[in-house]
């Protein structure tokens, strides 16, 4: 089980006793000399939803039609419940993919699609008829069996598809980004409908998105991915305030990145000698970042003066970036919307040593625990 | 590996009926059951490019209705395919499927019908009578083609010239006929090459008197004489079978489609 | 502002229908003219109108023989198999030819190449070929009989020449095979493989994708692509005057052979059964007319 994280997560129920562990061991893709996807590992814990976030091109759609099965990886293994898939076809993993675009088959009507899978097994049309019933109930779409594809809203749409894949009880559900084609405000209610489905069915889940916020209300854990690697897997605290590499800070929004190299807990940045909270640390190459919301106005520790250059009302708040005079270096900084601040002001600003984090170079992809 | 297999199996089908044409057109005399012709000659082939036979009579013949054709439609079917194109106006519907009407409706029922209008315009017998007769399957291939090109050459290149202070006639000149010529060439080639393989028509309306190839290659198909027929056969199909193999790399899956309907 | 706007755009719409009328009017003119003038005075001349010999009159009775003529039924019963069949076996020939075609082959330049040589050789020197290669002393028998398959020509099948037509139906689907797969690949590319992926993690089998995604998906193309295909060969007039037989013709050498012949009086029926030819025809592919508007304007 996992340790439970913030309280935006539901409890989550041991609701599927039978729910099996995703294993990707070593996986890789390569196409044309380029590495698609490259010696991914990780366990996805049974039951659970991780999400695969990252960029475009980064390879996690690569990453999810290689569990479905749908592409050969060039190296490594795919194990559902410890025993190996490679060389299964995609139509006997139990492995079933939800596309970002419904995808529902526009001839039949939606008990026709909802049962889809079931039919394709054989079942006897009873079994059928009443396991479709049941899926329209969850995902709130009863009494529309009867009803056209063409029919329906995009919403819809999306949860029959949804309801398609959850009726043949599946050993994975693999999700590729499937808010991403819906209105804004469908997407809140989408999003809820997931995560009360996950909390129900307890299906071992992964998730494709490239959207932050997605990931991190609906993952119980997260897959960080640049260039084909995995950056990251870990909570989504532990990505925003403990990122393991340069491309994940960046992504969670952790602009300010100097980089230092470490003598005796102080590292020397462009920015100024910072005073890290442990004196013995020594490394000759390293990054320091912080997080815009952790850097305090005024004097202070690690301190620097410079000349705002930009600022951005967020409504609640200001994003400020100054340039110091010292090393010229960029600082962004979120302030209060009230603060009074003009382009060209001169601002003293100071870095917190508790809230600097040391990125090590080729960090590894796990989470370590908070230290200067 | 078996995709790969049927496919090659199919390929080689399909070229077979030419090989007979190749060695029959190089034999002198092939009688069953030989394998290959016990005598190869080049009779043939030397009739067939000798200036004085038939056979350059029916070259011109072809080239010259064909060139004809293809000026005749490109002049008149290139405003027509510009406008369904383009523009938006009502019975737009309608004006299609009568344009596309040469493809559906079949070709002998309209010239056997036609003959008689011909007879009394004088056109009967003459060359003027075949081209105007090779208008009607041609003229679809430069509108549909025009208006494929039409399509993507957006009135907003034309009106940017205008305000840059073109007129009409120079924006037509050097803005939109340069954009269109892709569609000009494309159109022009089909319809060249439907009025080159015409048959029938030519049959009907030229009375015999206007020679052309594919007559020719039928006149020699009857009479038996297979060297001259298959020679003729692979002469009269050359130009298209070039020119659609250049025209391949550009051309796009819809129009090597409409291109089976020569 | 916006009156001013709005004053400018309906100048410029009310502008453009003239426009394009006069655009349109020389081919709208010259293809009225042969479709009236030709289906018409073909009409007019089934009717008795315009008669070269004796009198003119109008009456159905050139209809009434023409459908009373024995000889015209087996003439149809002639065209329609050959249609049929002709348009089935290269329907299903050209869906495997689509469903192999569309993973990329190696070397599919050439092999793509060679696939579309029938399109731009003329049905008359396909017919030359194919009959060359099928005739009972053609290359196929030669060849089986080097191989020691064959003793006699004449233990060969009649191909050409025969009561059925098969030689016609070869070059029929010779001709119209790439016409087909390439009308069916273009569909396929449209639709994407999305669907079948979604039905195969769903559990369906390469036979069950086939059924139950991709017929459902392919049935209008499949559809409107027999339909064209079964108009043209009902209506084609040279492969079965080349191929065909004396005695039962093809509904068009019929036709043909009715209007040129000597007795001028024959011609009045004949133009009656092209002109019965040329509505099926018609009818048919107006049955499907969304093809066109896919071919002038891109699909849109």
């Amino acid at each position: 089980m996992m340790a439970v994280l913030t309280d935006k997560r539901l409890v989550r129920t041991n609701a599927n006793a039978s729910a099996v562990a995703l294993d990707l061991i070593g996986l890789g893709k390569e196409y044309d000399g380029r590495w698609a996807v490259e010696n991914l590992s990780l366990t996805v814990p049974p039951g659970a939803l991780v999400a695969l976030l990252g960029p475009s091109g980064c390879g996690k759609t690569t990453t999810l039609r290689m569990i479905a099965g749908l592409i050969e990886p060039d190296t490594g293994d795919i194990r559902f419940g410890g025993d190996s898939v490679a060389g299964v076809q995609p139509e006997r993993r139990g492995a079933v993919m939800v596309f970002q675009q419904p995808t529902l088959f526009s001839h039949l009507d939606v008990a026709a699609n909802v049962g889809f899978g079931l039919r394709m097994r054989r079942e006897p049309r009873g079994v059928i008829a009443e396991r479709v019933r049941a899926a329209l109930g969850q995902v709130q779409l009863a009494g529309m069996e009867r009803r056209r594809i063409g029919q329906l809203s995009s919403g819809q749409q999306q949860r029959v598809a949804l309801a398609r894949a959850l009726v043949t009880d599946p050993r994975v559900l693999l999700l590729d980004e499937p808010l991403s084609n819906l209105d804004p405000s469908l997407r809140d209610e989408m999003r809820d409908l997931l995560a009360r489905l996950h909390a129900e069915q307890g299906i071992t889940t992964v998730l494709v998105t490239h959207d932050r916020q997605e990931a991190m209300t609906l993952a119980e854990r997260i897959a960080f991915l640049s260039d084909g690697r995995l950056q990251q897997y870990a909570t989504a605290p532990e990505l925003y305030e403990r990122p393991v590499t340069v491309a994940v800070a960046q992504f969670f929004g952790m602009v300010n990145l100097f980089p230092a190299s470490i003598v005796e807990g102080v590292a020397e940045t462009a920015f100024g000698p910072l005073h890290l909270p442990d004196p013995t640390r020594n490394l000759s190459e390293a990054v320091i970042g912080i997080r815009p919301e952790h850097i305090a106005i005024g004097y202070g520790e690690n301190a620097a003066t410079g000349c705002v250059t930009n600022r951005t009302y967020l409504g609640q708040q200001q994003r400020v970036t100054l340039r110091t005079s010292h090393g010229h270096t960029e600082v962004t900084v979120l302030v209060p919307a009230d603060m009074p601040i003009l382009i060209n002001q001169e601002v003293t600003v100071s870095l917190p040593a508790e809230w600097l984090r040391v990125i090590v170079p080729g960090g590894a992809a796990t989470s370590d625990t908070p230290r200067g | 590996m078996l995709p790969s297999a049927v496919v090659s199996l199919w390929v080689a089908l399909v070229i077979l009926p030419v090989v007979p044409l190749v060695i029959w057109s190089a034999a002198f005399s092939w009688r069953w059951p030989d394998l290959l012709p016990t005598a190869w000659s080049g009779r043939a082939w030397r009739y067939v490019f000798s200036p004085t036979t038939q056979v350059r009579a029916g070259l011109i013949g072809s080239s010259t209705v064909a060139l004809l054709t293809m000026m005749l439609a490109l002049a008149i079917g290139t405003p027509a395919g510009i406008a369904v194109g383009r523009m938006a106006f009502r019975g737009k519907r309608a004006i299609e499927l009568l344009l596309l009407a040469p493809f559906i409706v079949p070709g002998l029922i309209v010239t056997m019908g036609i003959q008689i209008v011909f007879i009394h315009l004088r056109l009967a017998d003459t060359m003027q009578g075949v081209v105007f007769a090779h208008l009607m399957p041609a003229l679809p291939y430069v509108i549909i083609s025009v208006a494929g090109v039409a399509t993507n050459v957006g009135v907003q290149v034309e009106e940017q010239a205008r305000s840059l202070g073109a007129t009409s006639w120079q924006t037509f000149i050097h803005i939109t006929l340069p954009l269109l010529r892709p569609g000009l060439a494309v159109g022009g080639l089909f319809a060249f090459l439907v009025s080159w393989s015409q048959y029938t028509s030519t049959l009907i309306i030229g009375g015999g008197k206007v020679q052309t190839l594919p007559l020719l290659v039928y006149a020699f198909t009857r009479s038996g004489d297979n060297p001259i027929a298959a020679a003729l056969a692979l002469l009269f199909v050359a130009p298209a079978v070039v020119a659609l193999a250049l025209a391949s790399r550009t051309l796009r899956v819809r129009q090597s489609v409409v291109g089976g309907r020569l | 502002m916006s009156r001013a706007l709005v004053t400018r755009y309906a100048l410029r719409v009310t502008r453009q229908r003239p426009t394009a009328l006069l655009l349109l009017l020389p081919s709208l003119a010259v293809i009225a003219l042969f479709l009236i003038g030709g289906v018409g005075f073909a009409f007019a001349q089934s009717l008795g109108m315009f008669a070269l010999l004796g009198d003119s009159e109008v009456t159905l009775r050139h209809y009434g023989d023409a459908l009373r003529d024995p000889d015209l039924r087996a003439a149809l019963v002639v065209s329609l198999r050959i249609s049929v069949v002709s348009t089935l076996i290269a329907l299903i020939l050209s869906i495997g030819m689509a469903l192999l075609l569309r993973k990329r082959l190696r070397g599919d330049g050439i092999l793509r190449l060679l696939f579309q040589l029938p399109l731009p050789i003329p049905h008359l020197v396909g017919a030359v070929g194919i009959t060359l290669l099928i005739a009972q002393s053609g290359l196929i028998a030669r060849l089986l009989h080097a191989a020691g398959l064959l003793e006699e020509r004449s233990r060969f099948p009649l191909l050409v020449g025969d009561r059925f037509g098969a030689g016609i139906v070869i070059v029929y689907v010779w001709k119209e095979v790439p016409f087909i797969t390439f009308l069916l690949l273009a569909a396929l590319s449209a639709i994407g493989e999305q669907y079948e992926e979604a039905a195969r993690t769903l559990g369906a089998s390469a036979w069950q994708r086939f059924r139950h995604v991709l017929v459902p998906l392919l049935f209008p193309v499949m559809l409107s692509a027999s339909l064209i295909v079964f108009a043209f060969t009902f209506g084609a007039f040279e492969v079965p005057y080349v191929m065909g037989r004396t005695y039962p013709k093809a509904l068009p050498v019929w036709a043909y052979e009715g209007f040129n012949n000597v007795d001028l009086n024959q011609r009045p029926e004949a133009l009656a059964v092209s002109v019965l030819i040329a509505l099926l025809a018609t009818v048919i592919v107006l049955a499907y007319g969304s093809l066109s508007r896919r071919l002038l304007t891109n699909g849109r």
